[in-house]
């Protein structure tokens, strides 16, 4: 916590005490300003947010009639019970049974595939990265839509299978990118030392190395998440309209989407439903997800 | 690297350590191999046949038709129509989109970049609207943005901007697009912040002994400094908006109005069941597409400043 913040937040704060008073009201000024400025923006940014929640609490009523508040003051939190029902509980369960089988099994994987690609020596070691890196320009729809028929010979199609299995094979390139920056960054004396004491590299891996990137851990279990949480293209690709294994995200399209012409105040309270969990994830892993951000910061 | 000067039994204990090696990025090699390699060779195979899509056979490839997959966007019209409006559709929204992006997220983190009461609860408030999945971000926009029944045109009718189209006129569906991509500013603003914090505090600080202003501050130390990031920001924004998909789709299902939103990637899976070789035929379109657009911006790259720790 303390290390995050920057050593010139003191000084700053104890700049104002000795400027002459032309120079407070300028600061002061520039402050007022800034802070009109954000709030501006902020608004700007909060728009869709604060339409979704106020149209997810209108009556049927009142979501044709062009507003955000009811008239007639009504709140209807009807819209969160509605919609659910059981089929949005499934829906629910099965976006976050991947989204949990990812978030923990992606950092796991790409973890040690960056450790073995960082702290281990073997033969073809950096062209293997550089075609794992590669892997990156990529499209995804290029192996997509070709999975779907070796799934289907697989009898993979309608089960959540496809969604999480092939991401425990590796973790995605830019998480081992990510990973591999960090175990980098221990140095290499400490490893062997840890090895002449008669640890081996799994040992070494698992008790020491782990444990020094669990932020860089959180931030990839966090970016997993809310990434499968919010997968589209995947369970389109590979669920049926009426499959059981709907997750949230397709069963959102389905039910709310252009095609559909159901009231909007319950495609609102649905999609509040949906965003819950990462706005929750968000707050909690807030920290993590700067940190893991500046470690990206494009070194090597 | 000097391996042949040791002697017999440390190589033999190097042959542990690459086994371990190889050990531990199996997982890896095997995702590629089995997740991208042999459904990249599948498709590749596939894309000179014309087949629907169906479970994979070894037997039933299709029809042969050579490179028809691939001529057939330059020799029929129903094809070529489809295949060149997706094309100016995505080239259109990634060289607006990518620089605008870029600049304004930049321009937001720069603002941002200040140590003041509740800098972080500000930063978090303009990165709230990215939380919103893609697909609920569509269906929310779609609702909003409705001339009949929204509340955005409802809002500016009030203080008398008229009435807008939106993405139910194909003059106004691009620029709309755009617009409410701008809600999405707060993601690229975190990385940029994060980029601002590593510039060096002593540059700043002997730029203004030798009295710039902060307006050149900003373009003398500050943007060169941020080159890795502006190329960054580069490659991923070309890379992600080439492959614009899940909020069209749920903003307007199809390819909006006359086309006017047909992404290329929503192309693609228009095609897809009905004709599956032509669809891994054009995917390969876009692989080459990307391709040749990142060695591009790579091999244009000698803007950018790497200092020395980096």
């Amino acid at each position: 916590m303390k290390a995050s913040i920057p050593s010139a937040v003191p000084a700053l704060c104890a700049r104002p005490k000795k400027k002459p008073t032309g120079e407070i009201s300028r600061t002061v000024c520039k402050r007022i300003g800034f802070y009109a400025a954000a709030l501006a923006l902020a608004c700007f940014f909060l728009f869709p947010f604060f339409v979704m929640i106020c149209m997810s609490f209108l009556s049927d009523a009142d979501v044709v009639q062009r507003v955000l508040f009811s008239p007639t003051g009504t709140v209807e939190i009807g819209n969160y019970f509605l919609t659910p029902g059981t089929d949005y509980m499934r829906y629910f369960c099965n976006s976050l049974l991947v989204s949990v089988l990812c978030a923990v099994g992606i950092p796991l994987v790409s973890s040690l595939c960056a450790y073995g690609f960082a702290k281990c020596k073997f033969h073809g070691r950096d062209v293997t990265f550089s075609i794992v890196l590669s892997t990156l320009m990529l499209p995804s729809v290029v192996t997509l839509i070709p999975l779907y028929a070796i799934f289907s010979r697989l009898h993979w199609i309608n089960t959540l299978f496809p969604l999480w299995v092939p991401s425990l094979f590796g973790g995605g390139a830019m998480n081992i990118f990510l990973m591999r920056q960090f175990f980098r960054g221990i140095p290499d004396d400490i490893v062997s030392a840890a090895k002449i004491d008669g640890a081996g590299v799994f040992r070494i891996y698992w008790q020491f190395c782990l444990p020094l990137c669990v932020p860089v851990l959180l931030y990839v279990g966090y970016q997993s998440f809310v990434g499968n949480w919010n997968n589209f293209a995947g369970p389109m690709t590979y669920l049926d309209a009426n499959s059981k294994y709907v997750t949230l995200a397709l069963g959102l399209f389905h039910d709310y989407g252009p095609a559909s012409n159901a009231y909007p105040n319950a495609a609102m309270a649905a999609g509040a439903v949906m965003t819950v969990p990462c706005l929750l994830l968000f707050v909690f892993f807030q920290k993590y997800l700067i940190e893991g951000v500046s470690v990206t910061g494009l070194k090597g | 690297m000097r391996e042949s000067a040791l002697p017999l039994f440390r190589r033999k204990i190097k042959w542990k350590e690459e086994i371990k090696g190889w050990l531990c990025v199996m997982p890896v090699v095997l995702g590629i191999l089995i997740f991208t390699a042999v459904p990249v060779l599948y498709a590749f195979i596939s894309s000179f046949f014309e087949t629907e899509l169906k479970a994979f056979s070894w037997s039933d490839w299709g029809t042969f038709v050579g490179l028809g997959n691939y001529t057939r966007n330059f020799t029929e019209y129903y094809f070529s129509s489809q295949f060149w409006q997706a094309l100016k559709v995505t080239f259109l929204y990634t060289v607006i989109n990518v620089p605008l992006q870029l600049v304004l997220g930049f321009l937001l983190a720069v603002l941002l970049n200040r140590e003041v009461r509740g800098i972080r609860v500000i930063r978090a408030l303009f990165y709230l609207p990215c939380l919103i999945p893609a697909v609920c971000s569509g269906l929310l926009w779609s609702q909003i943005t409705n001339p009949y029944y929204g509340v955005l045109n409802s809002l500016l009718g009030k203080i008398g901007l008229g009435n807008w189209q939106w993405f139910h006129a194909a003059k106004t569906s691009m620029a709309s697009f755009i617009f409410i991509n701008l809600f999405q500013l707060g993601g690229g603003m975190i990385l940029w912040l994060a980029q601002l914090k590593n510039v060096p505090k002593s540059l700043y600080e002997s730029a203004k002994l030798d009295g710039a202003g902060s307006v050149r501050q900003l373009f003398m130390i500050t943007v060169p400094m941020c080159t890795p990031m502006i190329l960054y920001h580069l490659m991923m924004g070309i890379i992600g908006t080439l492959q614009m998909y899940d909020l069209v789709a749920a903003l307007v299902g199809d390819g909006g109005k006359e086309n006017s939103l047909l992404f290329y990637v929503l192309y693609i899976y228009g095609q897809r069941s009905t004709r599956f070789g032509y669809s891994c035929a054009l995917s390969f379109i876009l692989f080459f597409i990307t391709a040749i657009l990142s060695v591009v911006v790579m091999k244009t790259s000698k803007w950018v400043y790497y200092s020395e720790e980096g």
